[in-house]
């Protein structure tokens, strides 16, 4: 049995994703419509198998599309259920009247309309073709970035160094095939607005590979960008990851997907003050951690307090990669003009002190001291 | 509260149910409005608390994520929708059909609202699995005898 194909038709991005994620479980590609209008253009270019089609929309309704629908000799085949928010007897009457196959009213549930459509046609449920099983935050990933606009590739390296994931970011399909093939990729990210269909060809080339076959592929995209969305589900395109992008939205992405766990280890909140605690023991795994959940730290201490604590207590030696770590923090930490303070041991402090870097940096024995210190000078 | 419960997946409790609420009532946070005409004549307003409404429309997406204001607005205008539609089925069963406008949504604090002749007047507030934000749904309609 071939994929089924859905077209989704309504105002509302809300009902839209609800249809979306109805569907995510089931060998369907769902394509979406805004109106009526561009259900009919939708309609005669997709053939779809189904339509879902709501009532109540701007520029052209239900009513008139499934009218214009069953007036077409291309069209008038395709099975309708109707989304309707309106249960009256006398609106599923003229529903029923215009020959549509099934209706469902608002609100829905997810298997509810499930339900009625497979009364309509018969929908399977999806074989895995794609890894999407759960990962840890702390696996090693191969990372690779198809996008014509290059701003952001040396921010998404950064950002993907902070996690031990290793991104390639190139511009051209060509030089992107081939650095997939070298280092099989574990995710990619390609740009739909590449010209001349370069990302459904892209997608059609590793998919072809044995090696990169189950490797998920997501379309970088704008939410508004509906068409193009629509294109790339009909070219196999099963996820997308929305525009602007950053390292951030990548690695945000990237952890959805293969729904990691993201848990803060080493960050804690007392009174409001935002801490980062490093352990004892360092590893470059650990050093990571710390990198990633800093940003988390410091953007959380941005929007309050505006202190943030590196508690270094546990620690009694002092390595030159820690080092530099509490150092870029501090610098971070001060173009954000966020106070930060340091929390360190005699022992920590006599040694930190035989490293250029933190020579003259002001470490505190207690939080209460770091603390008293920050109110200081914030006061002045 | 079936509305709430099956899109959004929380449990809605009402309380302070009010009627013959005098004019002009205030509205606060993002509120969804739907028209409705015919023999039922009257509007429907269900507005909530910023923080209500974003986590509404996470909890649609699925994603704890920010979420920017188009889509929070559209998450309110539909849930409006909705919950009119429910309020239309009811009353077009006992003799007065009316229909439905596409919902409007606007935001901002101690928006004065006054629904003019309208005979019928009844609100109430809705919390959510004990969360502090709370929901308030207001409709206000006269019955015709000559429309359609």
């Amino acid at each position: 049995m071939s994929t089924k194909k859905i077209l989704s038709v309504d105002d509302s991005r809300m009902v839209q994703t609800i249809v979306g994620k109805t569907f995510e479980p089931y060998d369907v590609t769902v394509s979406f419509a805004n109106n009526g209008e561009e259900c009919l253009t939708a309609a005669a270019r997709e053939m779809p198998d189904l339509i879902i089609l709501d009532v109540t929309m701007r520029v052209m309704d239900g009513f008139e599309a499934l009218t214009r629908l069953k007036a077409d000799a291309a069209l008038k085949g395709i099975p309708v259920i109707m989304l309707t928010a309106e249960a009256g007897m006398d609106n599923v009457m003229k529903i029923a009247k215009l020959g549509v196959r099934d209706y469902v009213v608002k609100p829905f549930t997810k298997e509810g309309l499930m339900e009625r459509v497979q009364r309509v046609i018969t929908v399977k449920e999806k074989v895995a073709t794609e890894e999407t099983a759960p990962r840890s935050i702390e696996e090693r990933l191969n990372v690779l970035v198809l996008d014509e606009n290059t701003t952001a590739h040396e921010s998404i390296k950064a950002v993907m160094r902070d996690y031990s994931w290793n991104a390639v970011c190139c511009s051209q399909p060509k030089e992107a095939a081939e650095m997939a093939l070298k280092t099989p990729p574990d995710i990619c990210f390609v740009s739909l607005s590449l010209p001349n269909r370069m990302a459904q060809n892209f997608l059609h080339a590793i998919r072809s590979d044995e090696r990169l076959q189950r490797a998920p592929v997501l379309g970088l995209t704008r939410p508004e960008d509906v068409e193009a969305q629509n294109e790339a589900r009909s070219a196999g395109f099963a996820h997308f990851a929305m525009r602007p992008v950053s390292g951030e939205s990548l690695v945000d992405a990237i952890v959805q997907h293969f729904k990691m766990d993201h848990t803060p280890r080493h960050l804690s909140v007392e009174n409001g003050v935002h801490s980062l605690n490093f352990p004892a023991q360092l590893t470059p795994s650990t050093l990571s951690t710390l990198r990633r959940e800093f940003r988390d730290a410091l953007r959380n201490a941005t929007a309050s307090s505006g202190k943030l604590l590196l508690d270094l207590t546990a620690l009694s030696h002092a390595e030159t990669g820690l080092i530099e770590l509490v150092v870029s923090f501090t610098e971070e930490c001060a173009a954000r003009k966020v106070q930060t303070r340091a929390i360190a041991s005699d022992t920590f402090v006599e040694k930190a002190r035989c490293f250029a870097e933190t020579a003259d940096l002001p470490f505190y024995k207690t939080r209460e001291e770091a603390l008293a210190s920050c109110k200081e000078a914030l006061a002045a | 509260m079936e509305v709430f419960q099956k899109v959004l997946g929380w449990k809605a409790d009402a309380k302070n149910g009010t009627s013959g609420i005098i004019m002009p009532f205030h509205t606060n946070g993002v509120t969804g409005a739907v028209s409705l005409a015919g023999r039922l004549n009257g509007i429907v307003y269900a507005s909530f608390t910023e923080a209500l409404a974003e986590r509404a429309a996470q909890s649609v997406l699925g994603d704890p994520s920010p979420v920017d204001h188009a889509t929070v607005n559209d998450v309110v205008g539909e849930l409006t929708n909705m919950i009119s539609g429910n309020i239309k089925a009811k009353m077009a069963n006992v003799g007065y059909a009316c229909r439905l406008s596409i919902p409007t949504v606007m935001r901002g604090q101690a928006i004065a609202i006054d629904a003019g002749n309208t005979p019928i007047s009844v609100g109430s507030t809705f919390t959510f699995d004990n969360h502090p934000e709370i929901a308030n749904i207001h409709f206000f309609a006269r019955l015709e005898t000559d429309s359609i």
